[in-house]
């Protein structure tokens, strides 16, 4: 009773506050607004950009050279688009370059310029470096000066990369190799990595720091990390002088036994030595971070990224060691690279190139070199003391650059599935080991076979008839409207019935309007889409029309989408179920009238208001097979019984994964806990009273009381439950990506890398036009279902 | 009113019983708290035990033995570029959009829930079926074609596509407005009548004030979804002045994979959360008034 006045003012002074937010946060946005609107602009040039790795300190070095040229150029304004991380600048990138109107300069990685390129979607910037040797411009650019591997990785001739037109100029590089903990290789008796090392020194590198014994006897340090990314698989082959593809991709190498040696060679350090590589277990610190943790003695392959993260490690000294070659072989490496592109459809083609050439001058990349983050692209620059500075780590900063005199670039073909499909199958195969290695290599080449089989992947196709269709579509619905018309007016009703059936319409105008206008076109492009073929970039003409051949590419020809199928319903069998009768429990005791309910109902619906990177963070963190907060708490209660906890995300994925998601699920259960909890309220007390009177108990006024009255919410909560158990994206899209393998890819997600990782927007559009019978047939039997439990009140007086 | 119990239990039992509901209670607070109380913990680590503690290198403690507050103001001075300018913006811009989302998703979805529940004509159970279908079709596939369709209309690099699509209702809370409409006893709605009002007043006198609950579920769910929605603003609006909170605390630092800073990080994540904390526990008091409470009895 005391604490209400304190109650109350603390309500008044959140309400006070929240108002006084909102007033500054519309003034601070209208002053914005109004004062960007009489903006001159001369000629306006977007750039876009990403700033992963290098953090506001890349973001702090572009902004710079943008005013620099600004400053240069009076007549051009820049206008600068940093999306974050370059998962969100794609598919960024990707809507605008759907809507034609990309920006005129942007990055692009060596991964994505083969598909980029072959959509016409690059300017080609030879006939500028040409313009500007003829003009004998001071400012010209020379790709002698540039490491020459570096400028190839930019060429694409239609089938490969690594030959062809240029199609931008690389902004900066690394090669690849990996990074030691000097700590634990002087405690080991290791000596450091010298310049030719081999695998053979690699290895006993590994295990020496595997069997360093602390004083208690635990052995608690880790060889190496040693990622099996499809391009660092691929190096790693090189390196024993094999391949996995002849290199026009036509044929796949793994009947050579020398590529299934090599790559057995790798499972076998991991798998059949204790602690020579890291298990493959973890799911928090993956790749980079597990160096920092200081556990274990080497991490790579990875290029120069890794050195601001790094920079900031104060336990341990560290270095680069180049990457080791097979014995009796010459080295080998690969150049990852981004490069700064001018699009093909800019209005301004030179004042773009111009842009281009001072983000990738010599003092441009002066400016970037003392970040650490990659190697110049100029010799020049990168021989300098900008980027050798003796006085930041790593000291071996000379590795990097006698790495780029042999490195190449790794290409893929144009089709991105295959990298995708390749990586998963391989993180199988020699990873989290749930598949074994000939398991694994069968997997993909049946997977690759049918997909390559399909009608599909070869053939040539009409352009998609636009105005034939969009005839069609008026003349459908101007039928559709006659006939809904005719047919009102021959069953009106009466007058008052006519007045009451418009006032519906008008009630509900405001949706069918905002149906009409906002859903009923992307809901009718998209079904068209699933009939096409379209990579969601180039622009809406070059769709090409292929009838039902999403459809039987789906059916017939694709083996992931299965997997995802079942991974899917796998998931909504568990969480639908398990998730309404935990919320409907959580409901019913948030109704008990106890002291500090408020309270209660507020923790129990936090989890529901978490989001973002952090939550992300937990949860992988919860989850991790090796130092996971659940397996911890699991680990004492199952050893009893002589069980271990699963492996969530790796070897047991196939039983475990989705359950994980559910579980997951449990915490967000607060919404839907919310909504019975206001049906039960809706309840009113005397029905209760009544029962009582009759001698009803708890149970039974559950039963006769509580569950028919709160029908029509279950109902709604079990429509919404279904519904978003088939549509589970983010969670798996930040936590697992859909590893190992596809055990965790589901339906959305695979939609999704569809759409904006393999660029076929048609078969993404027929994916969800499948999803959409899927869910309606199950929506349906549930209405079905529900006409027998269902009990509106009102409506049956 | 409650019906006389037939013998008096003894204190003890009844003491135990009214503690037992604690039980669950407290047991499933703790649960559901964790996570938070782990970020908080996390997000005044030093960079150090931070990172270890994320990677499982290090023991997680409960209390930080040495509290860092000023990784807070320290991160939040260093979203975006312009130092305090970018979180001042990113909050600004995203009250703007979370406001004018939710009056009116209020709005339209709790009138277009009184047409389908309560006025028969006929078409409507067709396009209420309708209606439920389109939540069917996972947002990621109509994202380009609505990114034609507002670029058609010249919105895009504004907040229009974020915020005017609400005042057009949304599927989700339509249904949920017309499963509690339709709950709600004719005998109002035929009172309300005979006074005089039409549907528009029934609407906003007799439907509205009962429905407290479902305009405060309303209210809060679309608030956490436009507060924390990423891929509309990442890709309709174009300027780093104009970006959300969601899309700044995404471009800040770590992406998804890396764990340096991730106690400011944590920071971040925990400010920008605090407004539907907040908003949640002033707004559970009408979640919970009943619905029809005290309107017709029996």
């Amino acid at each position: 009773m005391s604490l209400r006045p304190l109650r109350d003012a603390l309500r008044w002074t959140l309400g006070a506050l929240a108002a006084v937010l909102v007033l500054w946060s519309f003034a601070r946005v209208a002053g914005r607004e109004l004062g960007a609107a009489d903006r001159a602009a001369a000629v306006e040039l977007t750039v876009m950009h990403w700033s992963g790795e290098g953090g506001q300190e890349e973001d702090r070095i572009v902004l710079d050279l943008l005013a620099g040229f600004e400053a240069a150029h009076p007549g051009v304004k820049v206008r600068r688009i940093n999306p974050g991380d370059s998962g969100s600048y794609y598919t960024k990138l990707q809507t605008m370059m759907a809507a034609g109107e990309p920006p005129d300069v942007f990055y692009v990685g060596t991964e994505r310029l083969a598909s980029f390129a072959s959509m016409g979607l690059l300017a080609p910037v030879e006939p500028f470096l040409e313009a500007d040797d003829a003009a004998q411009d001071p400012a010209a650019l020379r790709l002698d000066d540039f490491y020459r591997s570096t400028v190839d990785a930019f060429r694409f001739d239609g089938l490969a990369t690594g030959r062809g037109a240029l199609y931008g100029i690389p902004k900066d590089f690394t090669t690849v190799g990996f990074y030691y903990n000097e700590d634990l290789f002087a405690r080991a008796g290791v000596a450091a990595p010298a310049a030719g090392w081999t695998w053979d020194d690699f290895l006993a590198a590994a295990r020496a720091v595997g069997e360093i014994t602390e004083p208690d006897g635990s052995q608690p340090y880790t060889g190496a990390e040693f990622v099996t990314w499809p391009t660092m698989v691929r190096v790693f082959l090189r390196t024993w002088g094999v391949d996995l593809v002849t290199p026009d991709f036509q044929t796949l190498r793994f009947d050579d036994p020398e590529v299934y040696t090599a790559l057995d060679r790798l499972r076998s350090w991991r798998h059949d030595e204790p602690r020579t590589l890291t298990s493959g277990k973890s799911k928090v610190a993956t790749g980079a971070s597990v160096f920092r943790t200081g556990r274990v003695g080497m991490a790579g392959p990875f290029g120069r990224w890794v050195v601001p993260s790094y920079r900031q490690i104060e336990d341990f000294g560290w270095d680069f060691a180049p990457l080791p070659r097979a014995p009796g072989r010459d080295p080998e490496n690969v150049v990852l690279t981004v490069a700064w592109s001018v699009s093909q459809r800019t209005d301004h083609p030179d004042e773009a190139w111009k842009l281009v050439r001072h983000l990738c001058s010599a003092e441009a990349q002066a400016a970037a070199a003392p970040l650490g983050l990659a190697v110049p692209t100029l010799r020049a620059v990168a021989e300098s003391q900008d980027f050798l500075d003796p006085a930041a780590e790593p000291q071996n900063d000379r590795a990097y650059l006698d790495q780029a005199d042999y490195a190449r670039g790794v290409d893929w073909p144009a089709q991105p599935k295959f990298e995708s499909l390749l990586g998963s199958r391989l993180d199988q195969g020699i990873k989290t080991g749930d598949l074994s290695l000939p398991e694994a290599i069968a997997s993909f080449e049946g997977a690759w076979a049918l997909e390559s089989a399909s009608p599909l992947a070869r053939g040539d196709f009409d352009a998609v008839p636009w105005s034939r269709l969009l005839g069609w579509a008026a003349a459908l619905g101007g039928a559709g409207l006659l006939l809904a018309l005719a047919w009102w007016w021959r069953t009106r009703p009466g007058r008052l019935a006519v007045r009451e059936e418009l006032a519906g319409w008008l009630v509900i105008s405001p949706w069918l309007l905002g149906f009409l206008v906002f859903l009923a076109f992307p809901i009718g492009l998209s079904l068209i889409l699933s009939f096409a073929k379209w990579n969601g970039v180039a622009t809406l003409e070059q769709a090409e029309w292929v009838g039902l051949g999403n459809y039987a590419q789906l059916l017939g020809h694709d083996d992931r989408f299965r997997v995802c199928l079942r991974v899917t319903a796998y998931y909504a069998l568990l969480a639908v179920p398990l998730g309404q009768a935990f919320a409907l429990g959580a409901a019913l005791l948030m109704n008990f009238k106890v002291r500090g309910i408020g309270f209660f109902r507020g923790a129990w619906y936090l989890p529901s208001v978490l989001a973002g990177v952090g939550v992300a963070v937990l949860w992988r963190w919860v989850f991790d097979g090796d130092h996971g907060l659940l397996n911890a708490a699991l680990e004492p209660l199952l050893a009893p019984l002589g069980a271990a906890p699963p492996e969530w995300f790796g070897a047991d994925a196939a039983a475990w994964g989705p359950p994980a998601f559910a579980v997951m699920g449990l915490w967000a259960v607060g919404g839907s806990m919310m909504i019975y909890l206001a049906g039960l309220k809706g309840i009113p007390q005397e029905l209760y009273e009544a029962a009582e009177i009759d001698g009803a108990g708890a149970w039974r006024r559950f039963r006769s009381v509580t569950l028919p009255m709160l029908s029509p919410v279950i109902f709604f909560n079990l429509i919404m439950a279904v519904i978003g158990s088939f549509q589970v994206f983010t969670q798996a899209f930040v936590m697992t990506g859909g590893e190992p393998g596809d055990l965790t890819r589901f339906y959305v997600l695979y939609l999704y890398n569809q759409a904006f990782e393999f660029y076929e927007m048609g078969y993404a559009s027929a994916l969800a036009w499948l999803l959409l019978l899927v869910t309606l047939l199950l929506t349906l039997i549930v209405m079905r279902g529900s006409k027998r439990f269902v009990h509106y009140e009102a409506l049956q007086s | 009113m409650s019906a006389a119990p037939l013998r008096r239990p003894g204190a003890a039992v009844r003491l135990a019983r009214r503690l037992l509901p604690y039980l669950p209670l407290a047991f499933g607070a703790f649960v559901m708290l964790f996570p938070l109380w782990w970020m908080l913990a996390i997000s005044l680590e030093t960079p150090g035990r931070a990172g270890a503690a994320v990677a499982g290198g290090g023991d997680f403690s409960w209390f930080p033995d040495d509290p860092q507050w000023r990784n807070y103001p320290d991160a939040l001075a260093q979203l975006g570029t312009r130092r305090w300018d970018g979180f001042l913006d990113a909050l600004a811009n995203s009250v703007v959009v979370t406001v004018l989302t939710v009056v009116g998703q209020v709005l339209s979805c709790s009138l277009v829930g009184y047409g389908f529940a309560r006025i028969r004509f006929r078409g409507s159970r067709t396009l209420f079926v309708i209606m439920l279908a389109t939540m069917m079709l996972p947002p990621q596939v109509t994202m380009i074609p609505l990114f034609l369709l507002f670029r058609s209309l010249g919105w895009v690099d504004s907040i229009l596509p974020l915020v005017v699509p609400a005042f057009f209702g949304n599927a989700f809370f339509i249904f949920l407005f017309r499963q509690f409409f339709a709950q709600v006893p004719e005998a109002l709605v035929e009172a309300a009548r005979i006074d005089g009002y039409g549907h528009f007043g029934i609407w906003r006198k007799v439907m509205l004030p009962l429905c407290k609950p479902v305009i405060a579920i309303c209210a809060v769910f679309t608030f956490i979804f436009a507060w924390n929605d990423f891929l509309g603003p990442l890709i309709y609006l174009h300027g780093e002045e104009q970006a959300t909170l969601a899309v700044a605390l995404n471009s800040f630092r770590n992406q998804y994979g890396g764990l340096e800073d991730v106690q400011y990080l944590m920071a971040v994540s925990i400010v920008t959360m605090v407004p539907c904390i907040a908003l949640f526990f002033v707004a559970q008091k009408q979640f919970v008034e009943g619905l029809g409470k005290g309107a017709v009895k029996g």
